[in-house]
């Protein structure tokens, strides 16, 4: 595997080799960049310092025609939450990257002015961007694809980026590194794009197995509705009706439902009014992009973040929000639940913000305001938590080691809400992906509300999960693909003989990294927000604990340590 | 402390293990692993008809005097824990897997729904079928690449996230090893069959 890494600072690049054993063990993708971060990166550094790195990484299905393995990670310590921070996307940057015979490419340093990289076929250079700085986004498109070619992968970043928004995030190709603030790490290294053009081949190890499992996911991906039927019709807000007929979706910073009334921004109504065109990341087969006259989504988050959350039920209106939030690059989930906080304290009277709960213009105002970090989004870019803390009201801030809750109630799925607490990144769903066994019952329907056994079940997740983002397949084929197909999967694509548990002994690995990363940085102990903590979390934190071999404080054991070469 | 709804589960699925004739009225065995405990129906119990008493919580790794009272198989669910991530064990007699397994060193379905489960159940073959220290090596060693495997002449092992998962796969094998059966012993049930392919 081939690294690149670009100081910006010394405008120095560097090729080298990935070292075997960290390719070995970690793969790809997540594990391969959180790996080389927690290397690299110093203890207690600022990740806005410019010496902090971020790091791209491809996986072994990058840039091959597996369908749903087109899509990139970025790695950093996120501003936002102080965790360490993997966010993925269906961009095609990853694909240009390994198709220019790079892996990895690590950016580290500050450029003394506004930048960008251009990476072709292998080379990168370091160019000027300040024609580019402060301006739209279509703009800088086509700036870039005039003078790189309209075949070119274009990431970038916003003005939020621009401006430091701790939640500001990454654009590449219609797609986002949503979450973390990964964006105001590129604006602290004044990075304002990244083009990349690769016109190599990626191909598998093994091409007869790879065909042959290419095949075989095919199959389950047509036999399973979700992946068949409700993402490619309805985007990801498929979800909504679900979750609000079901109960977790809420209102007015989780403090109330979400009504009936929430329907007219449901995935059903968007198809019907605002729909153009869907959009698919490379190689996928169910495309759950949207795209709207308002820009690229909205996603089911965003539908709930700035819509149901902010008691906001126009789906013009939503989705011209989201479009703004695109546009200024600002994480729609973030941000909805920080205005969502905004408006609670200001209904309350605790906070003299101009916002109210259903008032798109003030919305609309106070977002632009966040992303320019004027007038009260000035503290508002700063996050829920941060917020909370300076108005003394952390009831009020939902959220899990600093990052924002996103749409899922926890008081309606305790696996889900365990995940949430557990997660190395803060509150957020993925990591584990409970809803789909507690809501959509994939691949079987558990009891909500049951704790018992739900602690081990969950672990194995995280670790099937981990794995499967080191491989850099989307998260939406575990509702179809069988987890024991994952390590199959890498050994036709790496050549090599990895069993399912050893898959799973890798994605162990990885989470147990990144904990240990998380405590090296002081990140606080697992935990959700009071208003959101109605049953006995601190039973199941200690069952989870126990299997995941780790100390009463959720710290990895030396033995643990050991057990996956840790030490 | 069996929670009533995994205590439910276990019944349930006992119960329909007998229904389906994957077990006579006191073969197989189930278990859930909670924690660093797992808890397996009783030796000599009757999984048609489980009762709290049925089921007995045995230490994962530690000796534990309760083993006493624990299926006879309680080795092998020890192993498939201990070195797999499974969170639940169904062994079952499923009649013609059984017989297959006798035939083959591996079952291969050929029905559709087979074909997407399983792809291969491998076969593995132990001198003492009940409770050996062989038979928990063997198997265990095979459901960390494998979801089922048949131990010959004697039954299967299916692992799972969730004991309704180890029981579906034993369910569809067992489906599967019917077409397989019939298929393969050229066992044509309908009359006249052999005309068809002069249409």
């Amino acid at each position: 595997m081939n690294v690149v890494t670009i100081d910006l600072g010394r405008s120095a690049t560097r090729l080298h080799p990935l070292d075997e054993k960290i390719a070995r063990e970690y793969i790809g993708g997540r594990g391969v960049t959180s790996r080389m971060l927690f290397d690299m990166a110093e203890a207690g550094r600022d990740a806005l310092d410019g010496a902090s790195p971020i790091l791209f990484g491809t996986g072994p299905l990058t840039g091959t025609p597996f369908p749903m393995g087109g899509r990139f990670t970025a790695t950093a310590k996120s501003p936002l939450t102080n965790t360490i921070f993997s966010s993925s996307c269906g961009g095609r940057l990853g694909v240009a990257l390994r198709k220019s015979g790079i892996d990895v490419l690590v950016v580290t340093g500050a450029a003394d002015r506004a930048s960008y990289l251009s990476i072709e076929d292998g080379s990168a250079q370091i160019l000027d961007a300040s024609p580019l700085w402060g301006r739209d986004k279509a703009f800088v498109k086509a700036f870039l694809r005039g003078k790189h070619g309209s075949d070119a992968s274009i990431l970038l970043i916003g003005k939020a980026g621009e401006t430091g928004v701790l939640y500001a995030n990454i654009e590449n190709d219609g797609r986002y590194l949503g979450r973390g603030g990964l964006g105001a790490i590129l604006g602290s290294k004044r990075l304002k794009a990244i083009v990349v053009r690769g016109r190599g081949k990626v191909r598998p190890a093994d091409e007869e197995q790879f065909s042959f499992l290419v095949y075989e996911c095919k199959k389950w991906l047509a036999a399973n509705p979700v992946t068949s039927q409700g993402l490619p019709e309805l985007g990801t807000a498929a979800l909504f009706n679900l979750m609000r007929e079901t109960g977790l979706l809420t209102m007015k910073n989780f403090s109330e439902k979400a009504p009936l009334e929430a329907a007219a921004i449901s995935g059903e109504m968007l198809t019907a009014r605002l729909l153009k065109k869907r959009r698919a990341c490379p190689f996928c087969p169910v495309a759950c992009g949207r795209v709207t006259r308002y820009g690229d989504g909205p996603e089911y988050e965003t539908l709930w973040s700035l819509g149901a959350n902010l008691a906001l039920f126009d789906l013009e209106k939503v989705a011209e929000l989201a479009g703004a939030c695109n546009e200024l690059g600002l994480d729609t989930i973030s941000t909805g639940v920080v205005v969502g906080l905004a408006c609670e304290a200001a209904e309350s009277g605790t906070v003299p913000i101009p916002v109210a709960y259903g008032d798109a213009g003030a919305i609309g105002l106070l977002i632009r305001q966040i992303a320019e970090r004027t007038g009260p989004g000035a503290l508002l870019s700063l996050g829920a938590r941060r917020m909370a803390e300076h108005y003394r009201i952390p009831d009020a801030a939902q959220e899990v080691k600093g990052l924002e809750l996103p749409a899922y109630d926890p008081r309606g799925a305790y696996g889900n809400a365990l995940g949430y607490a557990t997660s190395n990144r803060g509150g957020c769903h993925l990591p584990g992906y409970f809803i789909g066994a507690e809501v959509l019952g994939i691949p079987k329907l558990l009891d909500r509300f049951a704790l018992q056994g739900k602690a081990g079940l969950l672990a194995n997740y995280q670790n099937a999960f981990a794995f499967m983002d080191t491989l850099i397949l989307c998260r939406f084929a575990a509702f179809a693909v069988p987890m024991d197909y994952y390590a199959r999967i890498a050994n036709a694509s790496l050549g090599t003989r990895i069993t399912w548990e050893e898959a799973l002994t890798i994605g162990e690995r990885l989470w147990n990294l990144e904990r240990l990363f998380n405590v090296r940085e002081g990140v606080e102990q697992d935990r959700l927000p009071e208003r959101l903590a109605t049953f006995p979390l601190d039973r199941m934190l200690h069952e989870y604990y126990a299997v995941r071999g780790w100390d009463e404080t959720g710290i990895p054991t030396q033995e643990k340590r050991e057990l996956l070469h840790l030490l | 402390m069996l929670e009533e709804n995994s205590f439910a589960l276990l019944r349930d699925i006992g119960r329909d293990l007998f229904l389906r004739g994957l077990i006579s009225s006191h073969a197989g065995n189930i278990s859930i692993r909670i924690g660093q405990k797992i808890c397996i129906t009783r030796r000599g119990s009757m999984l048609g008809r489980i009762a709290p008493d049925d089921l007995v919580d045995v230490d994962l790794e530690k000796p534990d005097s309760h083993v006493l009272r624990a299926s006879s198989e309680v080795v092998v669910h020890r192993a498939v824990y201990r070195n797999t991530s499974a969170l639940a064990i169904v062994h079952a007699h499923p009649p013609y897997a059984t017989l297959l397994s006798m035939l083959c060193d591996e079952l291969i379905p050929v029905d559709s729904e087979g074909s997407y489960l399983f792809k291969k159940v491998p076969v593995v073959s132990v001198e003492k079928t009940i409770g050996s220290r062989e038979a928990a090596g063997l198997i265990s060693e095979c459901l960390k690449d494998y979801k089922i495997v048949m131990m010959r002449g004697h039954g299967s092992f299916a692992r799972g996230d969730m004991l309704e998962e180890a029981y579906m796969l034993t369910s569809s094998l067992e489906a599967s090893a019917f077409f397989l059966y019939h298929l393969e012993a050229g066992k044509e049930y309908r009359k006249f069959s052999d005309n068809y392919k002069t249409w």
